[in-house]
């Protein structure tokens, strides 16, 4: 089992290949080895400022929460930027 | 076939000669109506004062009769100015389709000035879907084209008993032409012949077959900038109320008005500076930003990721299948397909977010296909075919329906058995029930909880009897607050607004935090004056991170009016009006019971977080206390 990266936008350019419906870039990697939404980040080549929203198994979530064989990680683009922030607050 | 030309048995001749204008500001031509002079004639300019007036169209004596505008409303305009005169003038206990109601209209402050993405109007009235106040808005030329006709609001007042009609605005004009030719039409075709016969540039609104067979979820209509009739004040049933008057069309044609007065063109410079800045500024709303990129649908995956996207009746937060309805589905879609994006919904927008969907080989446009609107007639209905969901949403906007209110309808309908979830082809034929006004369409046409009870379905997602909109309350509890307090019925955009500190509001931003009184009621506080200020909501995001562009949203509303009102004085006149909507609520039989969302969200967990709405009846009532 590995973390599931799903990349929307822009970023499917990132994953070698797709899921089901063509539409999300899935990318696996090993928990032992990213231990952070920020190091997935960086395994990707991308910066912070690339990124808008995270999501992490559903939970709108910062750059620094930790990940392990199991989880669902979301990345959004930068130009996807669109929560309404005072209804949503990122889990640290 | 009736052509455009087709409109015979005009009514009364309204026209004013054009060589009479007022003598003391060129542009302005002496309102009146009738075929002979009267008495009264309201033109009374006099250096410093607005010349703008209110048309009073009653459908009884098919008269639209200019009145000055009385101190008390002179600096409000939009949903402050419909609710006002709603308040005033509508009995709050009448029925929403009798003769008491009234059906206001009233473009913003800065709409028809050079303030950016500003082009919004707001359409007032009692609701029948709701049974209270309600505002709905638009951005469409028709507001701009309004405003700069000199008309700060229209009341519709009365019932024509024969037939229904179009009323022709423009410059020392009221025509009434008998409309009876487009009854049982679809709007694209209405829209089109209209543009035909009255200029390309003719603005128009109008209420469709859903408002002709008082459908509580029929919206008011307005045209895009190619002329269809995709821009819609879609909630709240304010279509039927329209109807009801014996009103189907509005055109109107702004050639040679006076133009929105500005009182001190440097302040109002200045402040529309400020926000251009903002807005240019900002992620959200800056070109090539989220907005102009892939519209409000880029919220489908945003959304669903975060657990909180209604799928199929409010049964999942969740489904890997959204994607594929998602905003960037859409906009490589319409790409490839040769539509438009982005697009303006109006002249002067400069957030774009708008767009043209079109069929395979770029056929048939249906205007733009809004996250909600993707969400209500996709998603929450298990569809996820974007050409299902956009022959929905032609229907909805060729029928005059809501689409959200559609869309919930739908799938309450779907969840009572009248079709399959996901069955796109099955929904697309439910909306030819609307237009053929069979029994199972007109229940339909009266949306989610009227359709509930007809096939007794007890998964209902309203609230005032108003569906909900795409953002499940259960894992994002703040929207749930402002779902169920606002006096509008669920409504998402009642919330939108500027940041807490701003406000001075103690609320914590945890979504599953349930202290959310405070930042609730702020929210909507600051909303009422930016759904005033004829701004698009969508200047919400630059305004709450950047503080200048909130000063120069409130310094350009001075700039017209010549006020001095402050960020608080404009957060606080958005206080008024939910103060007075309230009481038109109160007045009309609504309680703290009212105030309440859905009984199923309480009890029925939510995948994939699995949470329930849980923020306390209590804390509900803090939100208004009074």
């Amino acid at each position: 089992m590995a973390v599931k990266v799903k990349l929307y936008g822009n970023l499917r350019s990132k994953a070698t290949g797709t899921d089901m419906t063509g539409e999300v870039g899935i990318v696996e990697m090993d928990g032992g080895k990213v231990r952070t939404i920020a190091d997935i980040v960086g395994v990707l080549g991308l910066k912070e400022e690339d990124v808008s929203h995270l999501f992490l198994n559903n939970d709108y979530s910062a750059l620094a929460r930790s990940v392990k064989d199991g989880d669902v990680v979301a990345i959004f683009p930068k130009n996807m930027v669109l929560l309404y922030k005072w209804y949503f607050h990122k889990k640290e | 076939m009736r052509n455009s030309r087709d409109f015979g048995n005009r009514a009364e001749s309204k026209c004013f000669p054009e060589h009479i204008q007022s003598p003391v500001f060129p542009g302005i031509s002496p309102c009146v109506s009738g075929n002979l002079f009267r008495k009264k004639r309201f033109y009374s300019y006099t250096g410093g004062e607005s010349t703008a007036k209110i048309l009073r169209v009653d459908m009884n004596k098919l008269k639209a009769t200019c009145e000055d505008v009385p101190d008390k409303w002179k600096n409000l305009g939009g949903r402050a100015l419909t609710s006002s005169i709603v308040a005033e003038e509508v009995p709050a206990d009448c029925h929403p389709l009798g003769p008491n109601n009234k059906l206001v209209f009233a473009p913003g402050i800065v709409t028809g000035t050079s303030a950016p993405s500003s082009g919004r109007i707001s359409v007032g009235g009692k609701s029948p879907l709701t049974g209270g106040i309600k505002e709905a808005n638009a951005g469409s030329s028709f507001a701009q084209k309004l405003a700069k006709l000199g008309i700060k609001a229209i009341i519709v007042q009365g019932q024509a008993k024969d037939k229904c009609y179009l009323l022709n605005i423009a410059k020392g004009k009221r025509e009434f032409l008998d409309a009876s030719p487009w009854m049982g039409r679809g709007l694209y075709e209405a829209y089109a012949q209209l543009m035909e016969k009255f200029g390309k540039d003719a603005a128009i609104c109008s209420t469709g077959i859903a408002g002709e067979i008082s459908g509580a979820a029929a919206g008011v209509a307005f045209n895009d900038i190619e002329g269809m009739p995709s821009r819609y004040a879609g909630r709240g049933g304010l279509g039927a109320v329209m109807a009801t008057r014996g009103l189907k069309f509005i055109v109107v044609d702004d050639e040679g008005g006076p133009g929105v007065e500005i009182a001190d063109k440097e302040i109002f410079k200045a402040g529309t500076k400020k926000l251009v800045a903002a807005l240019h500024e900002h992620a959200i709303t800056k070109p090539g930003g989220t907005l102009s990129s892939y519209g409000t649908d880029a919220l489908i995956n945003v959304i669903n990721e975060a657990g909180a996207l209604p799928h199929r009746n409010f049964s999942s937060g969740y489904d890997e299948l959204a994607p594929l309805v998602s905003g960037e589905k859409k906009a490589e879609t319409i790409k490839k397909r040769g539509g438009e994006r982005p697009h303006v919904c109006s002249p002067g927008c400069i957030i774009q977010c708008s767009e043209v969907w079109v069929k395979e080989g770029g056929k048939d446009p249906v205007g733009v296909l809004e996250y909600e609107s993707v969400w209500a007639l996709g998603p929450n209905c298990g569809i996820y075919n974007l050409d299902d969901v956009g022959e929905l949403n032609r229907a909805c906007n060729d029928l005059g329906v809501d689409t959200i209110e559609m869309g919930d309808t739908i799938a309450v309908a779907m969840e009572g058995g009248v079709a399959k979830f996901g069955d796109g082809k099955r929904a697309i034929e439910l909306m030819d029930e609307i237009r053929r006004k069979t029994p199972l369409g007109r229940i339909l046409a009266n949306g989610t909880e009227f359709t509930g009870k007809a096939f007794g379905v007890t998964r209902v997602p309203t609230v005032k009897g108003q569906g909900l909109p795409a953002y499940d309350p259960r894992p994002i509890k703040g929207i749930g607050v402002t779902y169920a307090t606002t006096p509008m019925g669920a409504d998402h955009t009642a919330g939108y607004a500027i940041a807490p500190e701003i406000l001075g509001v103690g609320g914590k931003a945890d979504p599953l935090d349930t202290k959310k009184a405070d930042l609730s009621r702020g929210l909507q506080q600051a909303t009422a004056f930016i759904d005033t200020s004829g701004y698009c909501l969508f200047t919400a995001f630059a305004i709450m991170d950047i503080p200048s562009g909130m000063e120069g949203m409130v310094e350009s509303c001075n700039g017209v009016l010549g006020t001095n009102w402050s960020v608080q004085d404009a957060v606080n006149l958005g206080a008024k009006v939910l103060a007075t909507e309230r009481k038109f609520n109160k007045a009309a039989g609504f309680t703290k019971a009212h105030d309440r969302l859905a009984e199923f969200f309480k009890h029925e967990p939510l995948p994939p977080k699995n949470v329930v709405y849980d923020v306390p009846d209590a804390e509900l009532d803090k939100v208004y206390p009074d």
